[in-house]
């Protein structure tokens, strides 16, 4: 028998490094609401680390839940609008990255070069969230002006249409 | 397309976007519903996503087909993207023969692809004794959001053939048991040879140089001078290759089977050039009989044989076993004037029992053991112990014993040779 070169399956490096880049930027993003919510998402971002270093899925998406956490309170507390969609867009891409970093570790290890499918994925997601982001950005400058109780209320029955008619 | 199976990636994200919404409206935050909003849009992402259908083909190339034993061979693998769509997300893992190790670079591949493009991934493996064939090629195909995901296998066929040289290293003394054949092999037969044996009583028709002229001419008596004979053996070299004999001192350390194949080959070799007739039999699971003979072709065929036949793989086999049944197979084959060196590590009492039954059917048997044993913990110091115990056993029976440590052949020949008598 021979040397056998060993599989680590870990987080990939390249997705390891682009996650937690998004997810510092995103943290810097929710320094523009409010302190907690900053201090949040600093928390988040240690947590997504973790995560990784660990290659865990559960502290991956507990990380997830703490940047949502952050965005909700940020909101909550009154925060702008291009501010919170654009950390929600990072919150969305930082745990994306992760969570698929983990993934290609466990399939093909650590040594395998893979930051073309990484990049792949990264950059079908950023598509995605940008441009739903800057529909959903658009929607509200149209319509803008203070909207009544009653059409809030109709658009929260349209997104709870929406989320069923999608997720089925 | 197809839907493949749900990988489960986006779970609770719709939970996620409805408490959005409703915190939205709780505080009426324009900003939290337009991040539900967003949430909505991945989930749309999420919903459409499907796999088109995969049509991939896998070559694979290597640098050696037919390397030499320890040779690094160089593998290319290449797939192409031989459908209509982009694949966004493919992952695959070659499947290299359980046998070989991979040396240098992962077998695996992780990469997006156009139709008609190609990627490649190069790994180097080390081969050893056999022939291998790699197995199918998983592929694991996702869509570019990874909420769907679908699992494939590609074959191509691959195979790597490595047949060591029988090279006569070291030389295998055989015991004093013999064909009707002239050979190398003094025996205590008297007849024709070179020692000198006894003088008998002449009998009609001995020959006249035969007789002893110095007695006719002193007592005036014809006596016939005899010398020992020197025949040739029957040899059948029997490997243990049960899965009890797949042990090996550590993960990384030649396995039993895979040193006693390499004394039998060696010892093939060494008893064929002596001009002895030399068969092959594999004690285990799966049947090999090579017949003796000698000649080149045997000698070509016990190569093949060694090198590519599924009984001497270096993977434990997982058929079912009935070694009674194989001892009185090979009993009945074993022509009555045979002999028989058994190559074993004699770690469990069976491969003990199957050296007396061949002995006191009259074969004489010599035990080639490659040694497996550690003194690493107490529990292998005790495996060591009961070995030592059953060669000793062996011993008393008569039989002949080369333990075999971490030295090469030769040396553990000769340093056995010294205690055996003929």
């Amino acid at each position: 028998m021979v040397a056998v070169s060993e599989i680590t399956r870990k987080p990939t490096r390249t997705g390891t490094a682009m996650a937690l880049s998004v997810a510092g930027l995103t943290t810097f993003t929710l320094g523009f609401t409010t302190s907690t919510a900053a201090v949040g998402g600093l928390v988040a971002t240690v947590a997504l680390a973790a995560g990784l270093f660990r290659g865990s899925r559960r502290i991956v998406d507990a990380a997830g839940g703490l940047f949502f956490l952050s965005l909700l309170f940020a909101g909550a507390s009154g925060a702008g609008t291009e501010a919170l969609l654009l950390a929600a867009l990072g919150s969305i891409l930082a745990w994306d990255i992760a969570e698929n970093a983990r993934s290609v570790g466990e399939h093909l290890g650590r040594e395998t070069d893979t930051l073309r499918l990484e990049l792949v994925h990264a950059a079908a997601t950023l598509v995605v969230l940008a441009v739903g982001a800057a529909v959903v950005y658009g929607a509200d400058r149209a319509a803008a002006g203070g909207q009544p109780i009653t059409a809030v209320v109709l658009l929260l029955v349209g997104v709870v249409a929406l989320v069923t008619v999608v997720t089925r | 397309m197809s839907r493949g199976f749900d990988t489960e990636r986006w779970t609770g994200l719709d939970g996620l976007v409805l408490a959005a919404a409703g915190a939205g409206v709780f505080t009426r935050e324009a900003s939290l519903l337009l991040a539900a909003g967003l949430g909505v849009v991945v989930l749309g992402y999420v919903r459409v996503a499907a796999i088109p259908e995969v049509s991939l083909r896998v070559e694979r190339d290597l640098s050696d087909a037919t390397p030499d034993p320890d040779d690094e061979v160089e593998v290319t693998l290449r797939v192409t993207n031989e459908g209509s769509r982009t694949l966004f997300d493919i992952r695959v893992v070659d499947g290299v023969p359980p046998a070989l190790g991979v040396a240098d670079g992962p077998a695996r591949l992780g990469t997006a692809l156009r139709p008609g493009a190609t990627a490649t991934a190069t790994y180097t493996v080390t081969a050893v004794r056999g022939e291998h064939a790699w197995e199918e090629t998983v592929v694991v195909v996702r869509d570019p959001s990874g909420a769907v995901e679908s699992r494939e296998t590609v074959s191509a066929e691959t195979t790597l053939r490595c047949e060591p040289e029988l090279a006569a290293t070291a030389d295998l003394p055989l015991r004093g048991l013999t064909s009707k054949y002239a050979g190398r092999v003094e025996t205590d037969v008297p007849g024709s040879g070179l020692e000198f044996a006894s003088i008998r009583e002449y009998r009609h028709g001995d020959p006249i140089r035969r007789i002893d002229w110095n007695r006719r001419a002193r007592t005036g008596e014809l006596a016939t001078v005899e010398f020992r004979e020197e025949r040739a053996a029957a040899v059948v070299l029997v490997v243990d290759t049960r899965p009890e004999a797949h042990v090996a001192p550590d993960d990384e350390a030649e396995t039993a089977v895979e040193r006693s194949v390499d004394a039998a080959s060696v010892a093939f070799s060494a008893l064929l050039d002596s001009g002895d007739s030399v068969g092959v039999a594999a004690f285990g699971p799966d049947e090999c009989w090579l017949a003796p003979s000698s000649g080149a072709d045997h000698r070509a065929r016990a190569r093949r044989l060694f090198a590519t036949h599924p009984a001497f793989a270096p993977t434990p086999p997982d058929g079912a076993f009935f070694p009674s049944v194989a001892v009185r197979r090979l009993r009945r084959r074993l022509a009555s004037d045979a002999q028989v060196i058994f190559c074993s590590p004699l770690v469990d009492d069976y491969g003990v029992s199957v050296a007396r039954r061949l002995e006191a059917y009259g074969h004489a048997v010599t035990v080639v053991s490659p040694d497996p044993t550690t003194t690493a913990t107490i529990g292998a110091r005790l495996a060591r112990i009961e070995r030592d115990l059953r060669l000793r056993e062996l011993r008393r029976s008569g039989v002949r014993v080369l333990d075999w440590g971490d030295e090469p052949l030769g040396v553990a020949l000769a340093r056995a040779e010294a205690g055996w008598s003929r």
